[in-house]
């Protein structure tokens, strides 16, 4: 059996990062570029998280990850009230539909 | 009346300017009634006052009748000072009374003559009428040159205007330019006259050191030439000579008729000597300012050569041609050698040429005046011939028989043309007389009016004209003193009278003539019209202006055949004023009115031989009333078509006015025409061809540096604009607003930092 260390932690955070970049980048529906972000941050949190546990002898990376979680949250809430201001405007959430002050 | 005198001008100015600024609004307004009201009101008190002065004036003793009225100082310069003064002596006071009178009389026949006028504009006719007696009673009223010739030229003015009335047609505007024109030349004479006359007398600019002649040097030195800043000190710095009696003259330049008097007529003071013995270019000073003065006698009052203007005035409506062209503004001449006799008489050359001019005048105009079929054009050169009888009068000394022939003459000439203006009226504005014939049945009034002034103007002794013909006529063969160019020429007087004698007879031939036309025989109105026009004659006759001849002639209404008969009893009734001394005994009474303002004549020959002047003049006068009555009466005879065409030269020559007018054309008119288009061209083209290449090159120049600007240094700022523009265009583009367009971007950023990366490490 493969011993599970730092590099697989950091693989997985990249991936989850990736996915994360795809869905931002690629979806129309506004709640799921949302939950593109969440993947993003939660990527970041991986190796937050890899990093304290491998390397650092501090709790630093706990902490941030912390912050990221709160940040997430903060974030979420945030985002989904642009949402709905947004579908109040536009009658959708379709993020391409949003471009009326393209010049 | 003391101090009022200058109310007797100051009502014909009031009445032409509420006229003027007004009448037009009456006129709409419908109340055409008032423009007359205004402007016959203003005469009547004119004349109310004129007859109060007359009263005052004769209240006084003979010689202290004067009426002197200054308003107030009008220029001072250096020792000059002048006043705007008013003075009414004898000779004033019967041209005031001539114009007042008359003129009240023609403002009333214009009433009736001018009401139904096509031209519509009946205020401006009285408001010029008024303005025309304004101007006419200055010049009579004025006491020095200034206000003689404010009124000179005034009246030119206004005779323009009325010259002119009819201005929309071109002839007729022609005429009144003519008549302008011809006054300013005449007036050019008489500034030269004034201005030597001045100099003479010491004038000079301040700072051009001494006028006169080193001779000049009467008892003080007049030319001292010091500043004075108001009247009192000016008249305070002019040198005063005693002339004894207590009586001191003020010498020096001076625009008063009485001080110029007193100087000239005084011989203590030496200006008669001085102005006798100065010379101009060989000629003595008295002489040229005598005969420049005259010239412009000769503009106003139509003396030959400079006469044309007054027969084209003729285009004027025909109450202006009474009242203007023949009772007052062309006597003004007159009245101003007159006026200035003393100054005349200096110079026996200048005398001898007034009444050489004078002569020549008449004899002139009454032969145009024996063919012309224009019934206005045969009054005109009698007009023309009557101002040379009085030129005549005035020019060999006897100034008050030209003064009576004046008064006559605005009398019987008025007469003439009010009745020849109710023919024209009656004959629906038809002026040439073979187109008339048998009104006296249908115009009776007319006809006799027409009659009296005939026998006036002809020289019967049963109305006026016989009296001062006569007169003048006497006084010119009895005259011995005249001269010609320096010499002395004692058979002038006789040759003067002789041809005096040969122009009453033409002037009694062609007045009788034109009665004779007019009146008696068939009425050729309706018959001309139908048949041939009437003989070419090379002249067009005056256009008919109306409704041709729809209706016969009918007498024409009260307001022109009351003036009419006034006006023919004052033809008669003036030979009161003069009645000869050979028949009463005494002087007559315009005589002795006068004496004081102008010398009487000096009798020199028997008795017997006045009477036999009389006998002639009365035959001249028989021979010319039988003959026009052989050749007109009835219009039967057939002997002038004939002699007509036997002398058909001669009387061509005749008829055509001797060409004085094509002379004028070809001699003046046209140069002066083709200098003035010379002119123009080199105006049009060559002037203005510099003007406008300077103006080209500027514009170059300027386009140039418009260019430059435009394109260089607007070019530059233009260029960042709108390289600045141009980009922000651009780049806008990239601006999406969408996310996930951004993040594409973030993303091949971080790869292309990673990328570089690895390539540079």
């Amino acid at each position: 059996m493969l011993p599970v260390g730092l590099p697989h932690f950091l693989a997985l955070g990249a991936l989850l990062f990736c996915l994360g970049l795809l869905t931002v980048a690629t979806r129309r529906n506004a709640v799921s570029v949302l939950m593109g972000i969440e993947l993003l941050l939660n990527g970041a949190n991986v190796n937050f998280v890899a990093f304290h546990r491998y390397g650092a002898g501090d709790d630093s990376g706990e902490v941030l990850a912390v912050f990221v979680i709160v940040l997430a949250a903060a974030e979420a809430t945030v985002g989904l009230a642009i949402v709905l201001a947004a579908f109040h405007t536009f009658r959708s959430i379709d993020v391409r539909g949003a471009d009326s002050m393209w010049g | 009346m003391r101090g009022c005198l200058w109310l007797i001008p100051l009502f014909p100015l009031v009445g032409a300017l509420v006229n003027a600024t007004l009448g037009w609004r009456f006129e709409r307004a419908g109340r055409k009634g008032f423009v007359h009201v205004v402007g016959v009101g203003a005469m009547i008190a004119s004349l109310a006052l004129a007859l109060s002065a007359l009263v005052e004036l004769r209240g006084l003793a003979p010689d202290d009748r004067l009426l002197k009225d200054t308003l107030w100082n009008m220029a001072t310069a250096g020792r000059l000072s002048f006043d705007l003064g008013i003075a009414l002596d004898p000779l004033s006071m019967m041209m005031v009374l001539v114009v007042t009178l008359v003129g009240t009389l023609i403002h009333v026949f214009s009433i009736g003559y001018m009401w139904d006028d096509e031209a519509r504009s009946y205020w401006r006719f009285f408001a010029w009428l008024n303005l025309f007696v304004f101007s006419m009673l200055l010049l009579v009223m004025g006491d020095g040159f200034v206000l003689l010739f404010f009124g000179w030229e005034g009246v030119g003015l206004c005779s323009y205007g009325l010259v002119a009335y009819y201005y929309t047609d071109r002839e007729k505007a022609a005429a009144g330019m003519k008549a302008f024109v011809v006054n300013r030349i005449g007036d050019l004479g008489f500034l030269v006259g004034l201005l030597l006359l001045f100099w003479g007398l010491g004038g000079a600019w301040p700072g051009q050191g001494r006028g006169g002649s080193p001779r000049y040097r009467p008892t003080l030195d007049v030319n001292a030439l010091a500043p004075a800043t108001d009247a009192r000190a000016a008249r305070a710095l002019a040198p005063r000579v005693d002339v004894g009696g207590g009586q001191a003259v003020r010498m020096g330049p001076t625009l008063n008729f009485r001080e110029l008097r007193d100087q000239i007529v005084e011989q203590r003071t030496g200006v008669a000597e001085h102005l006798r013995h100065e010379r101009v270019l060989g000629v003595a000073l008295a002489t040229l300012i005598g005969f420049f003065l005259f010239v412009g006698a000769m503009g106003k009052s139509a003396q030959f050569p400079l006469h044309t203007w007054l027969p084209d005035a003729m285009a004027g409506p025909t109450p202006v041609s009474a009242l203007i062209h023949a009772a007052t503004m062309v006597t003004a001449g007159v009245y101003m050698v007159a006026r200035l006799h003393f100054l005349f008489a200096l110079s026996p050359s200048a005398m001898g040429w007034v009444a050489l001019v004078g002569a020549a005048t008449a004899l002139f105009a009454a032969s145009i005046g024996l063919f012309q079929h224009d019934i206005k054009k045969v009054l005109a050169y009698s007009t023309v011939s009557q101002l040379g009888f009085m030129f005549v009068g005035v020019g060999v000394g006897a100034f008050q028989a030209g003064a009576y022939h004046l008064l006559n003459h605005a009398f019987f000439k008025a007469c003439l043309f009010l009745a020849a203006g109710s023919v024209i009226l009656g004959c629906h504005h038809e002026q040439d007389m073979r187109r008339m014939g048998g009104l006296a049945r249908r115009m009776p009034i007319t006809r006799w009016a027409y009659l009296t002034g005939c026998v006036a103007i002809a020289g019967f002794p049963i109305a006026s004209g016989f009296f001062s013909k006569d007169e003048i006529l006497w006084r010119a063969f009895t005259a011995r003193h005249l001269a010609l160019f320096g010499m002395a020429t004692p058979w002038l007087g006789p040759a003067l009278c002789a041809v005096g004698i040969l122009a009453a007879t033409g002037t009694s031939f062609y007045m009788f003539r034109s009665y004779f036309m007019t009146f008696t025989g068939e009425y050729r109105g309706d018959t001309a019209r139908g048949g041939e026009p009437p003989p070419a004659t090379g002249e067009a006759s005056t256009p008919s202006r109306a409704h041709g001849h729809a209706h016969a002639p009918r007498e024409s209404p009260l307001s022109v055949t009351l003036v009419l008969a006034l006006l023919a009893a004052g033809s008669v009734l003036t030979l009161l004023l003069g009645l000869p001394r050979l028949w009463t005994g005494e002087a007559p009474l315009l005589e002795r009115w006068l004496e004081p303002a102008l010398p009487a004549a000096v009798e020199h020959a028997p008795r017997w031989m006045e009477w036999l002047f009389q006998g002639a003049g009365v035959a001249a006068s028989a021979v010319g009333l039988a003959l026009a009555q052989v050749l007109y009466r009835d219009g039967r005879s057939a002997l002038p078509a004939r002699l007509q065409e036997r002398f058909h030269a001669a009387w061509a020559i005749v008829y055509r006015k001797y060409y004085v007018d094509e002379v004028y054309d070809r001699a003046l008119v046209r140069p002066a025409l083709a200098l003035s288009r010379a002119l123009s061209w080199i105006d049009a083209y060559l002037v203005d061809g510099l003007v406008k290449t300077a103006g080209a090159a500027a514009r170059l120049l300027a386009a140039l540096d418009d260019a430059i600007d435009r394109h260089v240094v607007d070019g530059t700022v233009s260029l960042v604009a709108n390289a600045t523009i141009r980009s922000g265009r651009a780049l806008r583009r990239i601006q999406t607003g969408r996310v996930q367009t951004y993040v594409y971007g973030a993303v091949a950023g971080a790869l292309a930092v990673i990328l570089l990366d690895f390539l540079i490490r």
